[in-house]
């Protein structure tokens, strides 16, 4: 039964696809072909992926039911663009990178790219490990990328054999979930387990160990113990976008994975989620109160913000995915924002707290964008991190997850303490050595752009509310 | 003129770009104009509110009001408009607004930004005391943290940083409560989900309830009534929640100060009345007598700490403390008089307070400490200074012909009613607040004279302008309090009413 559908509805990923042929195989083939800039050549093939996704609609089983393609992941997908966008933008402002390997990085990056839009589509457990190795390797091989940096080395290393336990764990949880019910896609698996299984502790076994390595993508607990070194050992723009979309991914996978359950086995899934959600955030946050590095403490706040997304996971309903996927621009913005201010202030690739003292009196653009920026992860009003924080605290609300709502309340007590402490240094403490002026326009307009919509959206989020509106399931 | 409200409220944002376009040195007139151009725009809403119209539970009764969808998928409104209840906060926000500016005359590093983190405060102020929808209210409610912890955090004194964090901490966390709450009592709202104050208060007093499940195995209204008092006390403060408040004011620079003390705390009593209390009118009766004890220790326990203080700033942010325990005292015994007096309460410790802080301001910008002991016999080398001091002091005290010992007076005879015990242990906080403001004032202005300061200057023209006009109000009130009275009292009538039904 062959049909055209497949590749319609995949244009996209065959893109994609492309442009890591063309940055890894054609570039070795022909020498001439490095000259090129790569730089233009991804984005201008982003915006016709882009371009391609809001062509899409309905919703197209394809591959047999491995592949989900729908409104869903077409929005995902677009969200997936435009981090990758300014990543790249990131890359090329940044000192930490050798240029001669533009072309292998923007190859990895394809390939990551690739992986995460399956991660989005997948149907069936094993398209699930496929798409996570494929999103993990090139993160393993990104975090690496400055060569020169020792302790670059060794976080690639643990987050390569953090990575391939979580992925073990999976596959063992997989082989359980096989055994039960003989099947492996998520429809199949929910349905064949059915409404007895919830109390046989092998349910919750096979479950959770299947969890493994979309919590590893997600970096909540029990698997985050890679984020913190890799986060602060890797060329800053890695880190910033690795602590977004890749996390974007595992949550669009766990969605996907949960979407499909019976409604007898919700209660018990909804408490077990609650519970990694109330560990992760507020693990995250009291490990980040104690960071004097900046991208580490960055690291454990996106654990904690982890935590706060799981929130719209774990009371799986539609609700619940709407308010995930209007937390996902919001923090996508003012996580990006933040770290691409941080590179700009930071001098020497020196990320300490204490390096950043007064900072304001030399930059004062950059940092009032920071403090949108931290203000907004820190979730207080009038900016857009505090009405993604509401959704989630609504939805949890409507559920009746008291205990959740209070745990995340008192967190986002708690982070604020961090929050304010980095606004604190830059802005009260006086400076102390000479400070690193950032000379550049164009990178404080970068800055500007992730600020500035964090206000407005803050303020009027419609238009976003619109946008998570299309989010729904399966249409 | 129909968004004259609206007006009021975001003047002072709206003059921001300005500090920035023009030079450095102009910030301050700059403020002063946008604030005394605020208070005269506002005049027509002060006087030409109708004091005969209720309010409270009566959206239709509202006056002035605007409203505008804002999220329409989530039945959020901008919705703005003043009753009794709010006006006269609005009238305090305004003259405080201006009097502050004049008090921050020598701010010097900076300028721009402690002028437009001042004026985005003035607006959030203001939006506070006049949102009538819950998620516009904690809108302004939150926005006011962060301009609040730069101004104390980077003008503020010595331990600023400190006192900054906690104040920020302390309010967030009561902030944070107070959301959750609003999000179940939207959801559990009685009738159509309603983000409305008004509405709400109108659908409880006319029989509804807040229908949630258990919570944690206790009735859902006791424990959102409770998690929201613990919001709204943080900012009051209330015992055993009032330890921000020391720190804050100590470390502050004086004009905030006189806003902390002259309008913030009064947003905690203010949301008492506006929302806690009226809208779980059932369980404020549960809660009434644990209320009252409340309010006991913060009369007694703020003045026996502010007998023990050194500092004069310290000691009158614990004077503070007292005070506010006496309008959460009218508010418990919720008669008539009672809560009267509490609505007068507010705006008279408004006023005193900030004179008291004004006048803290004025030495300490002299003699670079607040050291009680560290003066002596300034009656002889300021006597102006020694003079409107003195005025101010027995005001605080409640001295008859001066306005705190009406509304103090109105409180005490509405609790007797109810509360007889509760209220002659009160009587003995006025006995301290003697104790203390006399003592102070003896320490400071009579016996010898401390050498170092003889050559001590009076008053300057600034410090007079920022002070004259409290102590006007101060006196005026204190022999026709009824010409502030008549603003609210309908309204708080009918609130008396709500509460003891």
């Amino acid at each position: 039964m062959y049909n055209t559908l497949p590749f319609l509805g995949l244009m996209p990923a065959h893109v994609l696809i492309g442009l890591a042929m063309l940055f890894f195989i054609l570039a070795k083939a022909t020498p001439g072909l490095k000259k090129l800039p790569a730089l233009p050549i991804f984005l201008a093939v982003l915006a016709v992926a882009f371009f391609l996704e809001t062509q899409g609609s309905g919703s197209h089983e394809i591959f047999f039911g491995m592949m989900v393609v729908d409104s869903f992941s077409r929005l995902y997908d677009q969200i997936y663009y435009i981090v990758s966008a300014i990543f790249v933008l990131m890359m090329a402002y940044s000192y930490e990178l050798d240029r001669d390997n533009d072309w292998e990085n923007f190859a990895l990056m394809s390939c990551l790219l690739l992986g995460m839009m399956f991660m989005s589509t997948a149907g069936n457990l094993l398209m699930a490990v496929i798409a996570i190795e494929l999103a993990s390797l090139p993160s393993y091989l990104l975090v690496g990328l400055n060569r020169k940096n020792a302790a670059s080395k060794e976080a690639s290393l643990k987050y390569v054999l953090f990575g391939s336990f979580a992925t073990g764990v999976m596959l063992y949880g997989m082989s359980l979930l096989f055994g039960l019910t003989g099947a492996l896609g998520f429809s199949e698996i929910w349905n064949g387990l059915g409404a007895e299984s919830i109390n046989q502790p092998v349910f919750y076994v096979a479950i959770g160990m299947t969890l493994a390595g979309m919590v590893f993508k997600v970096a909540a607990v029990p698997f985050h113990f890679w984020c913190p070194d890799a986060y602060q050992a890797a060329p800053t723009p890695v880190t910033a976008f690795l602590s977004v979309a890749p996390k974007v991914a595992g949550l669009t996978l766990m969605i996907r994975f949960f979407g499909e359950i019976l409604a007898v086995q919700g209660e018990a899934l909804t408490s077990m989620l609650s519970v990694i959600a109330m560990v992760t955030m507020t693990l995250g946050n009291f490990a980040a109160l104690k960071q004097t590095d900046l991208k580490r403490l960055l690291a454990y706040s996106s654990i904690s913000h982890a935590g706060f997304l799981l929130i719209g996971i774990a009371v799986l309903n539609e609700a619940g995915r709407q308010a995930v996927f209007f937390y996902v621009p919001i923090y996508l913005l003012m996580n990006l924002g933040a770290f691409m201010a941080l590179m700009l202030l930071s001098k020497d690739n020196n990320y300490e707290l204490s390096s950043f003292k007064g900072m304001i009196r030399t930059n004062p653009l950059v940092v009032v964008g920071l403090a949108m920026c931290v203000f907004s992860l820190a979730g207080i009003p009038p900016f857009a991190g505090f009405i993604g924080k509401f959704y989630l605290f609504k939805v949890a609300i409507e559920e009746g997850l008291y205990l959740l709502v209070a745990v995340a309340g008192i967190n986002s007590v708690v982070g604020l303490y961090y929050y304010v402490n980095i606004l604190k240094t830059m802005v009260i403490d006086k400076q102390e050595q000479p400070a690193n002026v950032a000379e550049a326009k164009i990178p404080i307009v970068f800055v500007a752009t992730c600020a500035v919509p964090l206000v407005l959206f803050g303020i009027y989020w419609v238009p976003l509310l619109e946008w998570a509106g299309k989010a729904t399931l399966f249409q | 003129m129909s968004h004259i409200l609206s007006w009021v409220v975001f003047l002072p944002l709206l003059a921001i770009p300005a500090l920035f376009a023009l030079p450095r040195e102009k910030g301050k007139w700059v403020a002063l104009v946008v604030t005394l151009a605020d208070l005269v725009i506002g005049m027509p809403v002060i006087f030409g509110f109708d004091r005969a119209v209720v309010g409270v539970s009566d959206p239709n009764q509202m006056q002035f009001v605007e409203k505008v969808s804002w999220i329409p998928s989530l039945g959020v409104n901008y919705n703005i408009g003043v009753d009794g209840v709010s006006i006269t906060m609005v009238l305090l926000t305004l003259i405080i607004g201006v009097l502050a500016v004049l008090a921050s005359w020598r701010v010097e590093t900076f300028t721009r930004g402690y002028w437009s983190m001042y004026l985005l405060l003035q607006t959030a102020m203001l939006g506070v005391f006049v949102s009538l929808d819950l998620i516009l209210f904690f809108f302004f409610w939150e926005i006011m943290l962060f301009p609040m912890y730069f101004l104390i955090g980077i003008w503020g004194g010595p331990r600023r940083v400190y006192a900054a964090i906690k104040f920020f901490l302390y309010t967030l966390l009561g902030g944070i409560a107070m959301l959750l709450c609003f999000i179940a009592m939207w959801y559990y709202s009685p009738g159509e989900r309603t983000w409305d104050m008004i509405e709400l208060v109108q659908r409880v007093s006319a029989g509804g309830h807040f229908d949630g499940p258990m919570i944690f195995g206790i009735e859902f209204t006791k424990v959102i009534f409770v998690a929201l008092f613990i919001g709204f006390a943080i900012k009051v403060p209330i015992f055993p929640f009032h330890t921000w408040l020391p720190d804050a004011h100590v470390e502050a620079p004086t004009a905030i100060s006189v806003i902390l003390a002259g309008v913030l705390l009064k947003m905690g009593t203010y949301g008492f009345i506006r929302i806690n209390f009226t809208m779980f009118p059932d369980t404020f009766m549960w809660f009434r007598d644990a209320l009252v004890v409340l309010a006991v220790i913060n009369i007694v326990y703020g003045a026996l700490c502010a007998l023990a203080q050194t500092d004069l700033k310290k000691m009158i942010a614990y004077s503070s403390v007292s005070h506010m325990g006496f309008i959460l005292l009218g508010i418990a015994a919720a008669t008539p008089q009672g809560i009267n007096g509490a609505m007068l309460q507010m705006f008279n410790h408004g006023t005193i307070t900030a004179m008291l802080f004004l006048l803290v301001g004025v030495v300490y910008d002299r003699a670079h400490h607040r050291q009680i002991n560290g003066f002596g016999g300034l009656a002889s080398v300021t006597p102006v200074y020694a003079a409107i001091t003195s005025v101010a002091f027995m005001a605080a005290i409640g001295l008859p012909g001066l306005s705190g010992f009406i509304s103090e007076l109105l409180v005490l005879s509405g609790s007797f009613k109810v509360y007889q015990t509760a209220t002659i242990i009160s009587g003995l906080g006025i006995i301290f607040g003697a104790g203390y403001m006399l003592w102070a004032y003896q320490r400071v202005f009579f016996g010898k004279v401390n050498e170092k300061y003889q050559e001590m200057a009076d008053m300057n023209f600034v410090e007079l302008a920022s002070i004259l006009p409290l102590l006007v109000i101060v006196v005026y009130l204190g022999i026709f309090p009824n010409h502030l009275i008549v603003f609210f009292e309908a309204s708080m009538n009918h609130v008396s009413g709500l509460l003891l039904r």
